[in-house]
């Protein structure tokens, strides 16, 4: 979530400045040209610019003047001092820079010569700063023909026009200044605009690029990264450990109702031997396996008692019996080549021994699977598994619901088998065996091996220590059903667990043909 | 109190610093920055200046002499080359062109320009040879006021083997000296006033000293006078030539060397009376009577003939060990009258 968040302030912000970036360089971009313009603010006929200012663009300018009355305008560009000469005493506005961007600021200059007298007397505006404000007020009738300096040899440059007039100043050396006079008769001083071409540059559209270019890419790979995850395939890598002290309980509730058909003894008992058995601190179970393993656990419930059938014939057969429901005769070919694997082996050979000896072969199984599950996660079992479901049925299954929560699977195997067969029988047993866990486990099944439903749950308990809690894991209450009816609690777990790791391999891609888990009962079928 | 001092110092350093930074990004409007007023002014004039004044010079007097009339040659000709043009032009009017105009070319040769920002200003332009092939003139241009242009105020043909003197470049101006500038072996406004004596007085007088010998103009002029001497001694009558320098009209230019070139204006006045004859007045100067002489009309006791002088000088720094240097002259009558 956070991730998106800033994927999403990245892009945005990349695209903020983005669009800074542009909008720069086109929308607040600079004009190209800088003009400034002024009115006359004093009495008389005369503008004048103070030195500089006309080299405030930097480059040539261009100077418009207008005749408020109409009149001729004459523009002309000398030295200074000849303009200073030439004005005179005379009133005159003068120009001194830039008020804003597009006013010039003015100073009126009062007339001190006889040339203005009637501009002396006005009340003259103190140097006003504003170069918009109002025309200036018309001069009294001179009696005195306006001064024209058109023609002067004073002007490097001029120009004369009636009513406007223009010129283009490139600026030399030196304090040059502009005198714009308004001639003839009833004249005012003209309004003067300076035009400077400004060359605009665009610092900020490169950058603004570049850096909203990277944080929208940033931005994007982000929010696309936050996406996928969010969205696609849950991958290996989001098959996260998840320390569910909670998981179990939940499926706890959920099992509970089975339980709850069994004595309440066995719930109490439940839950006590949990934590101990379990010494492994994690248990894993994705969702998809929970949901599968409540799926299945609702489709076997009421075939509970079919697991029995094959365990107990397994149980009877001993060694041999098993042969019969497991041996495909398709698949042995192919499984045998294939579990070359010494983990495989060594299920067998310990298999063999769960079936000789009971419980340590349950204990050793454990640890054969664990070593399997290392090198064959569900390879070797689900074969099997598939077989035994097939032989089985559902009784594989059933336990299934169990599975999912490794403490709670043992209150419903005990409490099917308890249900099943008998209560008391199972109660003792499996208090004892699930608090030792693999200690206990030996001597139940011997006992299992007499009564099916008791030493089926006992058998499972001490399984469940650390290969219950990995079938627990994988969601495998098969071990439940499978040991109910086992003679051999050791393989009935395994099924069990086969069946559930067949399960869940399914998404994998494990066929339940799958090369290894077609070895298993092939080379059980041998050993038995 | 101390908190919030500090506090307020604290703000108040912020503040400064978001005043930094946004008046960073504020835009700056540009100030004027004029040029440094340069410690020695620029010429008056540029040099494509000074040629467009010689053009509208001598634009105006090509029209004026084309017509033989007066009509507009004020707005650029004023004192004795106002005066002289328009005595020339009533001579030629009367002799029907056998008495020609002086010839004024405009074109420069070299421009001696004042670096000065005051008025009056006077340049001077030596200018090309002119047709007839006589000796180049020296005009000298001057503008009295601001709002007025530039005009020919005179012009002086230059002796000849006469060296100018050399005149920093047009680009860099020559200084206008002040009529009693101190430096100089004479102050220009007593330069002409000796020569006047000196040309009144001849070698009698007191500054003979302090001018080169004889220059051809003095000596044309000692050479004008002789036939007229010579009438009033057959006629037992008087002749005299006085020249007299005109106040105020002296102008004075630095040289490279840190002398002068000073051209100053002087009338000469010569007066001639006899009696028991009869004087048949010339056209030409019957011309520039103003009317108050008939053309082939005979005088018979009084002639008196006033000439309008231009010298120029060259007037070397005190100290140096060298006389005034005539550098060219002209003289044009102007004026005659007579009984």
């Amino acid at each position: 979530m956070l991730q998106r968040l800033i994927a999403a302030v990245l892009s945005v912000l990349g695209l903020a400045a983005i669009a800074f970036g542009v909008g720069s360089a086109t929308l607040w971009r600079a004009e190209d040209t800088l003009v400034a313009s002024a009115r006359p603010s004093a009495d008389g006929t005369l503008v004048a610019t103070a030195p500089g200012v006309l080299e405030l663009g930097g480059g040539a300018v261009t100077v418009a003047a207008e005749a408020v009355g109409g009149t001729k305008v004459v523009l002309a560009i000398g030295k200074e001092p000849d303009v200073a000469g030439w004005v005179g005493s005379d009133a005159h506005t003068l120009l001194t820079g830039l008020a804003d961007g597009g006013t010039l600021s003015t100073r009126a200059v009062e007339g001190t010569g006889p040339a203005a007298p009637d501009a002396a007397d006005a009340p003259d505006e103190a140097p006003v700063e504003d170069g918009a404000q109002a025309p200036a007020p018309a001069p009294a009738p001179e009696p005195t023909p306006a001064p024209d300096p058109d023609g002067s040899d004073l002007w490097v440059q001029q120009a004369t026009g009636e009513t406007t007039a223009e010129l283009t100043w490139t600026p030399e050396p030196g304090r040059w200044t502009l005198l714009a006079a308004g001639v003839g008769e009833g004249a005012q001083a003209p309004v003067v605009r300076l035009s400077w071409p400004q060359t605009v540059t665009t610092p900020w559209l490169v950058p603004g690029l570049v850096v909203g270019g990277l944080l929208l890419v940033t931005g994007l790979v982000l929010g696309a990264r936050a996406w996928r995850r969010g969205r696609g395939p849950a991958g290996p890598s989001t098959w996260h450990p998840v320390d569910t002290g909670a998981t179990p309980v939940v499926v706890a509730s959920g099992s509970a109702p089975l339980a709850d058909t069994a004595a309440s003894g066995v719930r109490a008992l439940t839950p006590g031997p949990q934590p101990t058995s379990d010494e492994r601190p994690t248990v894993v179970l994705t969702r998809r396996q929970l949901r599968e393993a409540a799926a299945a656990a609702a489709a076997a419930t009421p075939a509970a008692t079919r697991p029995r059938l094959p365990l107990r014939f397994r149980a009877q057969a001993g060694g041999p019996a098993s042969a019969a429901p497991e041996s495909t005769p398709p698949e042995v070919a192919p499984r045998e080549a294939a579990p070359p694997g010494s983990a495989a082996r060594t299920n067998d050979a310990l298999q063999q021994d769960a079936l000789q000896h009971g419980a340590p072969r349950d204990d050793a199984r454990g640890s054969a699977e664990r070593r399997s599950d290392a090198f064959l996660p569900a390879a070797t079992e689900p074969v099997r598994a598939a077989d035994q479901r097939r032989g089985t049925g559902s009784s594989a299954t059933t336990p299934q619901p169990v599975a999912p929560q490794p403490a709670p699977a043992r209150p419903s195997r005990t409490a099917a088998a308890p249900t099943s067969v008998g209560r008391r029988g199972t109660l003792p047993e499996g208090a004892p065996s699930s608090a030792p866990s693999r200690p206990d486990a030996p001597r139940t099944p011997p006992v299992a091996g007499s009564g099916a439903a008791g030493p089926g749950s006992s058998s499972t308990a001490p399984a469940g220590s650390r290969a219950d809690a990995w079938r627990r894991a994988w969601g495998v209450p098969g071990a439940t059903g499978a040991e109910q009816g086992a003679p051999g609690p050791a393989e009935a777990p395994d099924q069990g667990a086969a069946a559930e790791r067949h399960r869940s391999g399914d998404g994998p891609g494990d066929g339940p043909g799958d090369g290894r888990g077609a070895g298993d009962p092939e080379r059980r079928g041998k050993d038995s | 109190m101390d908190r919030t001092t500090r506090t307020r110092r604290r703000a108040a350093a912020w503040a400064a610093v978001a005043a930094l930074v946004l008046s960073a990004c504020a835009p700056t409007l540009p100030e004027p920055q004029p040029a440094d007023v340069p410690a020695v002014p620029p010429p008056a004039v540029t040099p494509a200046q000074a040629e467009r004044v010689l053009d509208a010079v001598g634009a105006t007097l090509t029209t004026a002499d084309a017509a033989l009339s007066t009509d507009g040659l004020d707005a650029r000709l004023s004192g004795p080359a106002l005066a002289s043009r328009t005595a020339e032009y009533a001579v030629t009017s009367a002799t029907a062109g056998a008495k020609g105009l002086t010839p004024v070319p405009t074109s420069a040769q070299t421009l001696v320009v004042p670096n000065t920002q005051e008025w009056p200003r006077v340049q001077l332009v030596v200018t090309e040879q002119p047709d007839d092939l006589s000796s180049p003139r020296l005009l000298v241009l001057q503008q009295a006021s601001p709002r007025s242009q530039y005009m020919l105020w005179g012009w002086a043909r230059l002796l000849p083997g006469v060296q100018m003197p050399a005149t920093a470049t047009a680009d860099v101006g020559s200084t206008p000296l002040p009529p009693d500038a101190a430096g100089l072996v004479v102050a220009p406004a007593d330069v002409a006033s000796q020569y006047a004596d000196l040309l009144t007085n001849g070698d009698a007088s007191a500054f003979a000293s302090v001018f080169a010998g004889p220059d051809s103009f003095r000596q044309g002029l000692l050479t004008g006078r002789e036939p007229l001497a010579q009438v009033a001694a057959q006629a037992s009558g008087t002749f005299s030539e006085i020249s007299t320098a005109v106040p105020d009209q002296t102008f004075a230019l630095s040289t490279a060397d840190g002398g002068a070139i000073v051209v100053a204006a002087m009338t000469t006045t010569s007066s001639l009376t006899f009696s028991g004859a009869t004087l048949p007045l010339p056209p030409e100067l019957a011309a520039v009577s103003g009317g108050a002489l008939a053309p082939g009309s005979e005088l018979r006791s009084s002639l008196g003939v006033t000439y309008s002088d231009v010298v120029a000088f060259y007037v070397p720094p005190a100290g140096v060990q060298a006389p005034v240097e005539v550098l060219g002259a002209e003289h044009i009558r102007t004026s005659v009258t007579g009984a």
